[in-house]
């Protein structure tokens, strides 16, 4: 097997499926809490789904739904100001779930917090009509409100080209548990991605290679945003962990290829190989020319 | 009759012999007076696990290196059955549809390329239906119809009198841009499925199409 090859079954094994088990219990919550936001503020706020999901870079080990609940600029159901917005929401939530204040976002658990059921509210207001453009609220900073849009976020990523990459870069951080944040870290890969031209393995070790030799002058900004401060998630810190961990992983493909990285993969059952490799080839439609 | 190209020029057909090799070192190259070949055991396997195995042989067309070559399965385990394995009555392995193989690879597959992807995808799906599986990717309808069903893609129609249409202006060779479009849309070609019958017409050989649009014609 290619490094390609293991790299894309890694990636196989990491897939969320719409009717997989997780991606089943996202929408039961999602549905509750559309119905617990839909009673509470009317049908004006509209909830939208962001995140992962709509970027294409969901993977198994590390999921969550955000869930963007913007009001039109002149609704005032749930209060004048973005802080009211956002402790309303956050209240009306409460009544279901133990909530958790996480940035601009609303995380819920179970009333015991026991469950995480990885989904974020996102509370905002439309800057104008349905356009995109909204503005939310930095509930642990000291700012008032952030300006943002969801579409340019998801287009950013989505329509990058590196989708692939981007899924195994958030493999590896998990896995190497480095504090960055998911957003930062599609930035990131973009920015790093961008013009380059080469196979998976080699996408993945340009990287890794800019993390290693350029960790303290690693730069993001938002695309949605030039004015939103975003250095603030490179934090020293985590700019250590990066170079650290990029050091130790090129140096694991040296040794021992991306195995090393990834671990082995899962035994194939043997059908599902043959299923695969059955359709590896753009033509593989068997014809018989009689009849 | 024309030299074959593996006499005129032995030195690709030596690199194919090298190539092959490479990806499935358990077919011999066999060398006859009526024609070249390979024959043996033909391994589908990966990352070291042997998944299937059939023994076959590839007989290699003496016009071009790049041809679609012949394959029969020569052990015994797939029946001759046309519907459910797509065998013909003579053995040979109706592997692919060569409207669609041409439309896809318009300069052809080195053989070591043809037999690292499509032969191994066919047998990968015989194996399945050796195992009760269903074929993974659709097969076509025999004959003609599968290849009124590869025009319709074509078109992104389900109507077989335009994929016949079609058919008929690729083999008479008159694609021309100010003509009504096939699909019957009443509009002219430029205007209308320029891209894909205009791909159709410079990638798939003319004799391809040919032989059974004069069959439509009737």
């Amino acid at each position: 097997m290619t490094d390609n090859e293991y790299l894309r079954r890694v990636l196989a094994n990491q897939d969320v499926s719409d009717d997989s088990d997780e991606m089943k219990d996202l929408r039961t919550q999602r549905e509750k809490v559309k119905v617990l936001l839909t009673t509470e503020f009317g049908g004006a706020p509209v909830l939208l789904e962001g995140g992962s999901k709509a970027k294409g870079t969901m993977i198994k080990e590390s999921y969550d739904l955000d869930l963007p609940y913007y009001f039109p600029r002149d609704d005032n159901s749930a209060g004048d100001t973005l802080k009211e917005i956002y402790q309303s929401v956050e209240h009306a939530l409460n009544r279901e779930y133990y909530v958790e204040r996480k940035g601009v976002a609303v995380r819920l658990h179970d009333m015991k917090n026991t469950v995480d059921f990885r989904i974020d509210v996102v509370p905002g207001r439309f800057v104008n009509g349905f356009d995109g453009d909204a503005f939310l609220f930095p509930a642990t900073s000291e700012k008032e409100r952030l300006q943002t849009n969801l579409d340019t976020h998801i287009a950013h990523v989505r329509d990058s080209g590196v989708v692939d990459a981007i899924r195994l870069m958030k493999l590896w951080r998990t896995r190497k548990g480095i504090a960055l944040k998911t957003f930062a870290l599609e930035l990131l890969t973009v920015d790093v991605l961008m013009g380059f031209r080469g196979s998976l393995p080699e996408q993945l070790e340009a990287v890794l290679t800019e993390f290693r030799d350029r960790a303290n002058k690693l730069s993001i900004a938002d695309p949605a945003n030039s004015g939103n401060d975003l250095l603030g998630m490179l934090y020293p810190g985590v700019r250590i962990r990066l170079q650290i961990g990029a050091q130790d992983t090129l140096s694991a493909i040296k040794a021992g290829g991306w195995e090393a990285v990834f671990g082995k993969l899962p035994e194939e059952d043997s059908n599902e190989a043959l299923r695969r490799i059955s359709l590896a080839s753009p033509v593989s439609r068997p014809w018989c020319d009689h009849g | 009759m024309a030299e074959a190209w593996y006499r005129k020029h032995p030195e690709v057909l030596d690199e194919v012999r090298r190539r092959v090799f490479e990806i499935q070192p358990n077919l011999k190259f066999i060398d006859t007076v009526t024609g070249v070949l390979f024959k043996g055991t033909f391994l589908i396997q990966e990352g070291g696990r042997l998944y299937e195995e059939f023994e076959v042989e590839v007989g290699l067309s003496s016009k071009s290196a790049v041809s679609i070559p012949v394959v029969r399965e020569v052990g015994g385990r797939i029946p001759h059955m046309a519907d459910l394995h797509h065998v013909n009555p003579d053995g040979t392995l109706c592997v692919v549809l060569p409207d669609e193989y041409w439309y896809c690879f318009p300069d052809g597959l080195h053989i070591a390329e043809y037999i690292s992807g499509p032969l191994r995808s066919h047998l990968s799906g015989q194996a399945l239906v050796l195992r009760g599986e269903p074929w993974p990717q659709r097969d076509w309808a025999h004959g003609v119809e599968g290849q009124l069903a590869f025009y319709c893609e074509v078109l992104g129609t389900n109507d077989r009198q335009a994929a016949a249409r079609l058919m008929l202006m690729l083999a008479t060779g008159k694609v021309k841009g100010h003509r009504e479009c096939p699909c019957g849309s009443g509009r002219i070609v430029r205007e209308c499925h320029q891209e894909g019958i205009w791909k159709a017409s410079v990638r798939i050989p003319r004799e391809v199409v040919m032989r059974r649009a004069k069959g439509l014609q009737r």
